[in-house]
């Protein structure tokens, strides 16, 4: 079984800036109601930045990180703390690559029903195209090492 | 150019390379079946791009929001079929309610004077078609609007 779970650089600094922004905010506001000025010094920087980190980790962590597992049966995919799917090749269809936009890019597998599930390629950092190939396979019951007009 | 090297060059010009000034193609399958034909590729789009809020905001006042498709299909460079394939193709477009797609067919060699002329003097108004020759380089395209637009778009040799 191969396993994949990288570090998520996009969706780390989008959480630690989101929260930075909030705990500047939060201390504008504090600092404000209870001084009636905003005190700004290196201290409160770096407390500023030690929640943000904290809190950008934690929110990552429990939100984007995703770790994906495969093998010829089927897949296992986290994402966050809490939303594993855990679902073998044969229950899907049809398999297609989706961009989500900026250059992110999906593979989804398609149910028969109309249902789908999205794996994402780019985040994972899997090359899109050829990780869709394999898995075209893999939904198909075929071995990936099958295909004989694999891209060089 | 093998063919399957084209079709990931399309691909890769449709979704994220110039393909997205006439439309934002964003899912594509490979090896699609429809009626009794499978298309070596189908890219969606919808007409209305994302974007953050001011463009969503911009593109929901100015485009409208109905969807086209791009289907290669190079199981018939000599078109014995293409009544065939343009009939699965019209029926998908009105039973999917897409407005227009276009109809790529790539092959590595010449085409027939008899194929270029068919092409040619085709004048379909919801599906435009083109002939790919990987060899040469060359786009025969059908004279109809949407076929005059594709080789700015399919012209991805490179």
């Amino acid at each position: 079984m191969r396993t994949v779970a990288p570090l998520q650089v996009m969706n780390l600094t989008r959480s630690l800036i989101a929260f930075f922004l909030v705990s500047s905010f939060a201390w504008f506001a504090a600092s404000y109601f209870a001084f009636r000025n905003v005190l700004i010094c290196w201290p409160v920087f770096a407390v500023n930045v030690t929640v943000t980190g904290l809190l950008g980790w934690w929110w990552y962590r429990s939100r984007y990180h995703a770790v994906l597992s495969w093998d010829e049966q089927g897949f296992e995919l986290t994402k966050g703390r809490g939303h594993k799917s855990v679902r073998k090749w044969q229950d899907f269809s049809q398999v297609s690559l989706v961009h989500e936009g900026y250059g992110r890019f999906s593979v989804r597998l398609h149910e028969i029903g109309g249902a789908y599930t999205d794996i994402p390629a780019s985040d994972l950092r899997l090359s899109p195209s050829d990780f869709r190939f394999e898995v075209m396979d893999l939904v198909q019951g075929k071995q990936p090492a099958d295909r004989v007009d694999e891209p060089a | 150019m093998k063919v399957k090297d084209y079709l990931l060059k399309l691909e890769d010009s449709l979704m994220v390379g110039s393909g997205r000034w006439l439309a934002d193609f964003n899912e594509s399958f490979w090896d699609y079946p429809l009626g009794n034909l499978v298309f070596d590729m189908y890219i969606t789009a919808k007409v209305r791009p994302k974007g953050f809020f001011l463009s969503k905001v911009a593109a929901w006042l100015t485009t409208p929001n109905y969807y086209v498709a791009c289907f290669a299909y190079a199981g018939d460079p000599e078109l014995k079929r293409l009544q065939e394939v343009l009939t699965t193709v019209s029926k998908f477009l009105q039973v999917e309610e897409f407005a227009w797609a276009w109809l790529v067919i790539p092959h590595e060699g010449s085409f027939s004077s008899k194929t270029r002329l068919t092409v040619e003097r085709n004048d379909s108004r919801e599906i435009g078609i083109a002939l790919v020759d990987l060899h040469s380089q060359e786009i025969i395209h059908a004279s109809s609007y949407w076929g005059q637009r594709m080789p700015r778009f399919i012209r991805c040799f490179k």
